[in-house]
């Protein structure tokens, strides 16, 4: 039928055709087999162009949601890293502190052992002391008597039997007139210097002083120093010298006393590891250029006088905290060392001989239980300062910290 | 291999006469006509007396292959004497409520299992699940019998087809011949040529080959989105856009909707859980899938020249190509060689395997190649 005939193919007919009446009935089929795949071809255009679109819009969404999937995917896996990282390092903290806590228990109960032993032993050298003690000024003037005596038969009796003269003779008693007294003398000086090392392991071992409490720090720095002193000698033969002006007042501080003794102890005794493993002291080594270097002018004053091996104990009230330094003029430390220097387990010590806790546990009794610090500044080759400083009440200290949080 | 072929019409009986000197000998008469025309008596009764001895095996279309012709209302009848090899048939009729699995079971047990080389299956193409049948026909082969056949067809209609075996075509049935013989080589073939498009989806609900779900969605809206005015003319317009079932390599064409069931009836299993995409077709690439199924099949004839071959192809490639529907039988026919009697149909199905050596399965979409060469 002409009417359902597809446009194109009708204007085909027209144009090339002319009077379609003039098309003859057998060629009607022909004409119609033809339009049929005119029609079919726009059909299938319309198909495949509407399933290209749907198809398009499908893929499309499709892709938005593995976008979708991607960034959440994407986000928990961050999310999971982030919080799998935050556990690691809270249980690496977790595990430091355990370690510490453990060493510091461990290190306590050695401390406190070693304070009741050295407290037992002075308390019982101290009583046979004090009995020497007392009795030795009754020795000196009952000697002084019998002495008198001798001298005053002698002047009396000048010529003295046989007997009598061979004994003084015998026994060179003027001798013993001369020097009796003298050893009394040494005697009183060594019971002294007995009741000294007795007060100073009293004062070190601070047996029933673990809490806060108001310390003149300028004692715990002579205990260590008695305690470390046979420690000055050193290998290569020259002597440690120590330079510690004690303060002619008092300065009563509020802190730990006994974890502040064990802080002097290890960065002194570390102070005279660094002395004793020096060698330019002995052969001369060339030291390099002193500039630059984080020194106070006062600290490279020190540890420019490279003559002999020497510690410098200074200590000084510096506004609401007292700084204590301990300057060394011995090998000093470098700089990748300085940054692992609290690191708990460092050590540059040979296995055996140090545990890399010293100074990790002495950090944290500064800055943890007196909220201090604990500072280093060392110059390779030309020596080392450790500054500590601690506020002069924790109390104080305390209360400041409520005002801040509040 | 001796061959007749000829058409029939209501209208003008045979194209010409149906006479020659070895009728009696021939042992094998093919028939695929459309259901109108394969219910007429006529041409059995002329082909029952021209060749007495032969089995008419037959079944009704959606379209006839006669040589490089394909007709509509007609039936074709190829009638051929074997030289070298026999024919058994045998036919069932499904029993109400019967699985296809056990239908195909059922009659494997028929078939004669001693020097048999090749079984060639005919089924009705709307009460069967074609993938149930190839599985329970299967399990009775020997090793090395290869299987064939199609699902018969009803043109676009989609309502009722028929199969038949010497007496009158009836629906609900199966019917098989084997050939028997050890100089007769089989070939085969089957591709489609159609193009997986768009998203892939995911199979979330259907049973055997019942399909009701797409990613959670209805199947049949998705349909009727892509075909949009042409989906009134479900569910031969379904066949569009078949199926890939991407895990099992196949391809599944639409019998039946359901609209109620928001469903989709495929000719064989749509398994849950299969990643599905849609398809389409241009004309050159289902012509290209034909010429290449015919290679197939004749390669697997090991030089033997294709005296006869079966074409069985889908009804939905038939309903794209349309006016250019005899491009693909001519296609196949310059690979076969001029010396081929082509005979076959549009079906609802094609069973083959995909290449000699794998396994017998059922295809949609495909044009399916099965050549007889004695030697």
């Amino acid at each position: 039928m002409p009417q359902d005939r597809h446009r194109l193919l009708q204007r085909q007919l027209k144009r090339y055709v002319g009077d379609m009446e003039e098309i003859p009935e057998h060629w009607q089929a022909f004409l119609a087999a033809v339009n049929d795949v005119y029609q079919q071809a726009d059909q299938d255009r319309l198909l495949m162009e509407r399933t290209l679109e749907l198809s398009s819009k499908e893929l499309l969404h499709a892709n938005s949601q593995l976008q979708d999937m991607l960034q959440s995917v994407e986000q928990q896996v961050s999310d999971r890293t982030t919080e799998l990282s935050q556990t690691n390092d809270s249980l690496a903290y977790a595990l430091e502190q355990l370690q510490q806590a453990q060493w510091q228990l461990v290190q306590a109960e050695k401390m406190s052992s070693l304070g009741q032993v050295t407290a037992g032993i002075a308390h019982e050298i101290n009583n046979p002391v004090t009995f020497i003690q007392g009795n030795l000024r009754h020795v000196k003037e009952y000697s002084e008597v019998l002495l008198s005596l001798i001298s005053k038969y002698q002047i009396i009796y000048p010529r003295a039997p046989m007997e009598i003269a061979g004994f003084l003779e015998d026994h060179d008693v003027d001798f013993i007139a001369q020097d009796f007294p003298k050893i009394i003398c040494s005697m009183a000086n060594g019971t002294e210097r007995i009741t000294k090392i007795v007060l100073a392991l009293r004062t070190f071992s601070r047996l029933d002083e673990a809490d806060l409490k108001d310390t003149d720090l300028a004692d715990d720095i002579e205990s260590t120093l008695m305690i470390l002193n046979s420690q000055l000698s050193l290998r290569e033969g020259n002597s440690i010298e120590i330079s510690y002006q004690r303060p002619t007042d008092a300065r009563m501080i509020e802190c730990y006393p006994s974890q502040m003794n064990q802080v002097l102890l290890n960065v002194i005794g570390n102070s005279i590891d660094a002395l004793n493993g020096c060698k330019k002291f002995t052969s001369g080594v060339e030291l390099g250029a002193i500039e630059p270097h984080p020194f106070t002018s006062e600290e490279l004053t020190y540890i420019q006088d490279q003559a002999s091996p020497k510690i410098w104990i200074v200590t000084e009230i510096q506004g609401d905290r007292l700084s204590i330094r301990i300057i060394d003029n011995g090998i000093g430390i470098s700089e990748q060392i300085q940054s692992r220097l609290f690191d708990p387990f460092f050590t540059t010590k040979p296995v055996g001989q140090g545990t890399g806790l010293g100074l990790s546990t002495s950090h944290q009794i500064i800055t943890k239980l007196h909220r201090g610090e604990l500072v280093c500044r060392s110059h390779p080759g030309w020596g080392t300062v450790f500054e500590i400083q601690i506020p002069l009440s924790q109390s104080m200290v305390a209360i400041k910290s409520c005002t801040i949080a509040i | 291999m001796q061959i007749q072929q000829g058409t029939w019409t209501i209208a003008a009986g045979w194209d010409k006469p149906m006479v020659c000197e070895w009728g009696d000998e021939v042992q094998l008469v093919l028939v695929f006509g459309s259901p109108s025309v394969i219910q007429e008596s006529a041409w059995r009764s002329d082909l029952q007396q021209q060749y007495p001895n032969a089995r008419l095996l037959g079944c009704s279309t959606a379209g006839e292959i006669a040589g490089t012709m394909v007709l509509d209302e007609s039936l074709v009848a190829t009638a051929i004497r074997f030289e070298q090899s026999q024919v058994k048939a045998n036919v069932i009729t499904l029993s109400p409520g019967e699985s296809s699995l056990t239908a195909g079971d059922r009659l494997g047990q028929l078939l004669e299992k001693e020097n048999l080389t090749h079984v060639f299956v005919l089924s009705d193409g709307l009460q069967v699940n074609g993938s149930d049948l190839v599985r329970g026909l299967s399990q009775h082969l020997p090793e090395g019998v290869s299987l064939t056949g199609g699902l018969s067809g009803d043109g676009d209609r989609f309502e009722q087809t028929y199969v038949l075996l010497d007496d009158e075509a009836q629906s609900n049935r199966i019917a098989a011949i084997g050939i028997y013989g050890d100089r007769l080589r089989v070939g085969y073939g089957s591709l489609g040529g159609w193009m997986p498009f768009g998203t892939e989806r995911r199979i979330t609900k259907s049973e055997g080959n019942v399909l009701y779900e797409l990613d959670g969605q209805p199947a049949l809206a998705l349909y009727k989105t892509y075909l949009a005015e042409h989906a009134t003319g479900l569910p031969a317009t379904g066949l569009l856009f078949p199926l890939r079932l991407k895990d099992q390599g196949l391809v599944r064409t639409i019998l039946a909707v359901d609209e109620a069931e928001q469903s989709l009836t495929f000719a064989g299993d749509v398994p849950e859980g299969s990643i599905a995409q849609l398809m389409h077709a241009n004309f050159d690439r289902l012509i290209d899938g034909a010429i290449e199924a015919a290679e197939t099949s004749h390669t697997a004839l090991k030089g033997g020249s294709t005296e006869l071959a079966i074409l069985i192809s889908c009804v939905g490639r038939k309903l794209v190509l349309k006016q250019r529907t005899e491009e693909e039988i001519e296609g196949v026919q310059e690979v076969l060689g001029e010396q081929a009697v082509l005979t076959g149909f549009y079906s609802y199905g094609e069973i083959s395997p995909f290449a000699p050596g794998a396994p017998t399965q059922l295809h949609n979409q495909t044009m399916t190649i099965t050549t007889f060469s004695e030697f």
